[in-house]
């Protein structure tokens, strides 16, 4: 696929464009962070999108009087990869958008734990001289209890 | 006493709960961040019959003509994501010059095939060629017939090499450039492969 900028709409010319469109939104979900895994059964319909184009495009230019059918044939094939070109960029969107909301809600769930742990620590050694003083007060009175219950007589 | 002391208390609250929380963030924000890595894109050939000669004047690549080579050429992507590649495939003699790191050869191309390639994948093209011809000029010279890819191409000269380059699309200019990376400080990514014709 050469990158010359055609005004005319031909399949042949929107099934480029749409190759294109399909990329960005593949770099797109990339960008929003979905994984690898999923991204790469879409490279592999953008590349069978791809050779379609490309064999349209070696079809369009074959001679019509020597291959009548081959424009019918370009046309048919230009078509093929705009549906998987169109595939691809809805999928990649929708990937897009659910790693993106998956990260939002990993991203506040991360920062929720740091603030709630955050809260716990500065209450932790704010109250730890009260916390002390418990214990030491809990362990005296257990001592007592103790001390008494051996010697009765006291 | 009491009363003084509940303020006390609240604003030493406050000091540790900022400070607690700024670390602790800080700790977040350092795991939450994907890990710093080097992106970069990488293209090697191999041969399953061994004809690949890298090195000048080629020792271990002599063809002689009605030769067919099948060759691929691999295409390694770690960019971060996925990448639309073009490889443009030249021809050249020992008076023509080569890419170099920043700027590719002037050469015409012979075919430049496209794919897509995933982040983290190496992917594959296949380079057939056809010595058809050879043919003795003066000093020493030759011309060639070949096809590449079933496009016939025809060189004259001596100490033939292909060279192929790397090129990626780039949305800024809506076209392919040369390397990788932004097209004002791209890395330019490039390999020749010499042969020595034989009628």
């Amino acid at each position: 696929m050469n990158t010359e900028h055609v005004s005319a709409q031909t399949p042949i010319t929107t099934a480029k464009a749409d190759l294109v469109a399909a990329f960005q939104s593949i770099q797109t979900a990339q960008g929003q962070g979905a994984s690898n895994t999923d991204i790469l059964p879409l490279i592999a319909q953008l590349n069978t999108a791809l050779q379609y184009e490309e064999n349209a495009t070696i079809l369009e230019q074959q001679d019509p009087n020597t291959c009548p059918g081959c424009h019918s044939a370009a046309d048919a094939d230009a078509v093929q990869s705009i549906n998987l070109s169109t595939n691809v960029s809805l999928q990649a969107q929708r990937l897009g958008d659910e790693a993106q909301s998956a990260s939002l809600r990993r991203s506040a769930l991360a920062y929720g734990i740091a603030l709630g742990t955050a809260t716990l620590a500065a209450f932790g050694v704010v109250e730890a001289p009260r916390l002390r003083r418990f214990i030491k007060k809990r362990q005296l009175r257990r001592a007592r209890f103790e001390h008494g219950e051996e010697n009765p007589a006291r | 006493m009491e009363r003084r002391i509940l303020p006390d208390k609240l604003a030493a609250f406050l000091i540790l709960l900022i400070s607690f929380a700024a670390i602790f963030s800080s700790a977040t924000f350092y795991i939450l961040s994907p890990s710093a890595s080097q992106p970069f894109m990488a293209m090697g050939i191999y041969s399953r019959t061994g004809l690949v000669g890298y090195t000048e004047p080629a020792t271990n690549s002599n063809v002689t003509s009605g030769d067919r080579l099948n060759w691929t050429l691999t295409v390694t992507n770690s960019m971060g994501s996925a990448q639309f590649v073009m490889i443009v495939a030249r021809i050249a003699n020992s008076t023509l010059s080569s890419s170099n790191s920043t700027t590719p050869s002037s050469l015409p191309k012979i075919i430049t095939p496209e794919l897509f390639v995933g982040d983290g994948e190496t992917s594959n093209v296949n380079f057939t060629w056809t010595l058809q011809s050879v043919t003795p000029q003066s000093g020493g010279r030759l011309l060639l017939n070949l096809t590449v890819q079933g496009n016939p191409v025809t060189i004259a000269g001596d100490n033939f090499r292909f060279i192929f380059e790397l090129w990626t699309y780039d949305f800024v200019c809506s076209c392919f450039h040369y390397g990788y990376g932004p097209q004002n400080a791209s890395t330019g990514v490039w390999l020749q492969v010499w042969f020595n014709p034989s009628g």
